[in-house]
């Protein structure tokens, strides 16, 4: 009885250790990693935007979305602007979204991560008239 | 003491799948679930400034064509010399334009005699208009030379009277025309470069240089003793009409005065030397 009930209770620990990465980050480690992955888009984010403001000079404002990071290779997915946070025109938020789906943070997590994350757009003064 | 055993040894299963599952729920309590969290502040992004604007160079305005200038072995400009109606005095209003020759005489050392040749149309009695226009043309070396401080030795004056006109007096704008003073260089420094081109590589190169006073036109009296000034009787025939001008003109071609040069030479142009 006792040699059943041990190697059930070990073939269990095995079983979880195989099926799990244990790289469990903490609520702040999950977010600063990844920022750090979003940050490294923000140039292409920009030339998005600079296309933008060739056929919608001034468009500006905030864009927020929800993504989830998935566990098996840290990808960012189901990118979705909440539009409730959103003022910036469709097109502005679309270089967000367009830029960060698919990014990955590395190693995965072992937990799916839930993050929700801000762009501040300001378009160039116009020249003042005098 | 069996009993006692099984006891202990049943108390110790119980205890060992205690901590089993309790190593099994916190493996599992790691993997999976899920961690939420927001970013800390806001990405900026700024959109990238427009290129400025290339400043404006203000094109520079293309440079006026000097009033006096030293071109073909004569001074050339458009403007008339102003006279009195009939009378060889200078108006007021040509004081500007003798002061522009006079310095295109003075930043030109290399002109050492200049002729100042005066001309009238065919209008009224030669004689009158021939002594008129040298009269004129005494006048204009006497300004250059009093009011200017032009050096008189480089100076010369004559006057042709209508003999050298340069349009057929068949009509008042013919006329005026005849009507001029010329400054004509009569005498200037020349120089002459020998130069020999290496026949394999093409390249130029002096051999000699040689500055000699070429003469181009021949000059009367010197001009100290021309420059006096002088007022034409108003009794004589009018070769002039009132406020009469006398124009500047082409001057007669000058290359023909050239001396040909050696055909190894290069000769510099008389008003300037070539470098």
């Amino acid at each position: 009885m006792k040699s059943i009930l041990s190697v059930a209770m070990i073939a269990g620990c095995i079983s979880s250790a195989v099926g799990c990465s244990y790289a469990a980050r903490s609520p702040e480690n999950y977010r600063d990693d990844t920022q750090a992955a979003l940050a490294s888009k923000n140039d292409a984010i920009r030339a998005c935007y600079d296309g933008v403001l060739k056929s919608a000079p001034g468009a500006q404002g905030a864009v927020t979305v929800n993504f989830e990071v998935e566990t098996e290779h840290g990808t960012i997915g189901k990118v979705e602007v909440d539009k409730a946070a959103t003022t910036a025109p469709e097109a502005v938020a679309e270089c967000v979204t367009k830029n960060i789906a698919g990014l990955a943070i590395a190693p995965p997590d072992a937990r799916t991560g839930q993050g929700t994350f801000s762009w501040n757009f300001a378009a160039p003064k116009a020249p003042s008239k005098s | 003491m069996l009993s006692r055993f099984r006891n202990c040894n049943l108390h110790s299963l119980v205890s060992t799948s205690l901590g089993v599952i309790a190593l099994s729920s916190l493996g599992l309590a790691g993997c999976g679930g899920v961690t939420t969290f927001a970013g800390s502040s806001a990405f900026a992004i700024a959109a990238t400034p427009p290129p400025a604007p290339a400043p404006v160079v203000a094109k520079p305005e293309p440079k006026p064509a000097p009033r006096v200038e030293l071109r073909d072995n004569k001074i050339e400009f458009k403007e008339k010399i102003q006279f009195e109606a009939n009378k060889a005095v200078i108006k007021p209003a040509s004081d500007a334009l003798l002061h522009d020759i006079a310095e295109v005489i003075k930043k030109n050392p290399q002109v050492k005699k200049l002729s100042i040749e005066g001309h009238a149309s065919a209008e009224g009695d030669a004689k009158r208009n021939k002594t008129l226009s040298e009269q004129r043309a005494k006048a204009v070396l006497e300004h250059l030379v009093k009011k200017e401080g032009v050096d008189g030795a480089r100076l010369a004056s004559r006057g042709w009277g209508s003999e050298k006109g340069i349009a057929p007096n068949d009509s008042e704008d013919n006329r005026e025309k005849n009507r001029r003073v010329e400054f004509l260089v009569a005498e200037a420094d020349v120089t002459v470069k020998k130069v020999e081109i290496d026949p394999t590589s093409g390249k130029e190169s002096i051999v000699e240089t040689k500055t000699e006073a070429l003469k181009l036109v021949d000059t009367p009296a010197p001009a100290s003793n021309a420059a006096k000034p002088v007022e034409s009787s108003s009794k004589a025939a009018p070769a002039a009409k009132a406020g009469e001008p006398a124009k500047a003109a082409a001057a007669p071609k000058a290359a023909a005065a050239k001396p040909s040069a050696p055909a190894t030479a290069k000769p510099a142009t008389p008003a300037q030397e070539k470098k």
